[in-house]
């Protein structure tokens, strides 16, 4: 195993335990505002990871960063979608436990 | 110990598929069904990625998991509240049918003899050269059996006529016109998602990509723009330019076609030298035409008329 190859493997591996962090706080927390706490925080963080260990195993420049555009965009994605969620579980529709 | 993995990561992903493909079925709330259904779409596009078919992972994806999904959610609020529980001998019927495909399939490929047959690989690529593109999988779709395609393309005019004609307008939506951040995205996104689709259609002629790809990509940007309540944004108000564009696909694929057969070539027997521009000519006319079918499909009808009123 090369250097790049173990930095890699303790990259993806970092990245799976947020992603199994993320989804535990997913199943066992009440409600939709804590749920979606523990996704957005988690799943983005393990998915920069991941695509760090990516980016270390890249064959180039070119191919590093359309890796990196990848998490960006992922990165406005869901954090506006959460936003989006959160928004419409406050006015009242789909939430178990409605906010004070 | 890497094959190892590689053959337990695809044994993960089969059980998932089989799994979602039973939760999808066994499931009876609505939502809960659809995205299950999406899911799966996701790891079924998984699943072509480890077949090395990265050109169907893309579409299965793009089309199969994204844009059937939003069309199931979209349409959801027409559908009637279902109990998942349609009358015994209907679910006893509809059961035998897909398990006697199923066991016909099955039995069809069990009497194939894969080392008789010759693959078709090899002719492709001694060809290759002359279909004016690099990859294997576009050059049969545009080009060797560019036929199969025009069909589809016709296909996918008839099914938007077709809902254009049945539905006079789209059910309103709930755009999220006042939200700064959803905006605040757009800004980016939309532009992005126009040059993505303008990527992956010049992507397709030498690696996985092409027209269907990239009119998903741009469907996806109108759809934001019609999420945001932008009424001038493309394909919501019914224009004589959305009806030629709705068109413009096969009629760019079908003037071509009649347009090398009068140079004495066979129906879509494009010379070698210009067979590249005429593919892209033709699959940029199909990108914009499917992403606007796309979007006449996502609103379930005919667009409101020029002046915004009902027809």
């Amino acid at each position: 195993m090369s250097w790049a190859e173990i930095v890699a493997a303790t990259l993806f591996g970092s990245g799976a335990f947020f992603f199994l962090g993320g989804t535990v706080g997913l199943l066992r927390f009440p409600d939709v505002f804590t749920r979606l706490h523990a996704l957005t925080k988690a799943d983005n963080l393990g998915l920069g990871l991941i695509a760090l260990g990516a980016i270390v195993l890249a064959d180039s420049l070119w191919i590093a960063l359309k890796i990196l555009l990848v998490w960006i965009v992922v990165l406005l994605g869901s954090a506006t979608s959460g936003y989006l969620v959160a928004r419409h579980a406050r006015r009242g529709s789909n939430s178990r436990s409605p906010p004070p | 110990m890497s094959g190892l993995l590689i053959s337990a990561l695809d044994l993960v992903l089969g059980l998932l598929t089989l799994g979602l493909a039973a939760a999808t079925l066994g499931t009876r709330d609505q939502a809960r069904m659809l995205m299950l259904f999406v899911t799966f779409g996701g790891v079924v596009a998984l699943l072509w990625v480890r077949l090395r078919a990265p050109d169907v992972a893309l579409a299965e994806a793009s089309i199969g998991a994204a844009l059937t999904g939003g069309l199931l959610l979209r349409m959801r609020p027409m559908l009637p509240p279902s109990d998942g529980n349609a009358p015994r001998p209907i679910r006893a019927l509809a059961a035998a049918l897909a398990l006697g495909t199923f066991a016909a399939l099955a039995w069809a490929l069990s009497l194939v003899d894969w080392g008789a047959r010759p693959s078709l690989a090899g002719p492709v690529f001694e060809r290759l050269p002359e279909s004016g593109v690099t990859n294997p999988v576009t050059a049969v779709l545009l080009n060797f059996r560019a036929y199969d395609t025009l069909l589809e393309v016709a296909v996918l005019l008839v099914a938007v006529v077709g809902v254009w004609m049945l539905s006079p307008r789209a059910p309103a939506l709930t755009p999220l016109r006042d939200d700064p951040l959803f905006l605040a995205l757009l800004r980016l996104l939309v532009p992005f998602l126009c040059i993505l689709a303008g990527y992956l259609l010049w992507l397709g002629s030498f690696a996985p990509g092409g027209a269907f790809q990239a009119g998903a990509a741009l469907s996806a940007a109108f759809l934001f723009l019609l999420l945001a309540g932008v009424p001038d944004a493309p394909g919501q108000a019914d224009r004589a330019w959305l009806r030629a564009a709705l068109v413009m696909g096969l009629a760019v694929f079908i003037a071509v076609a009649v347009g090398v057969s009068l140079r004495g070539a066979a129906l879509l027997e494009y010379p070698p030298a210009q067979a590249k521009n005429l593919i892209l000519l033709i699959e940029a006319a199909l990108t914009v035409s499917i992403a606007l079918t796309l979007m006449v499909l996502f609103q379930g009808g005919r667009p409101a008329s020029r002046d915004g009123a009902d027809p």
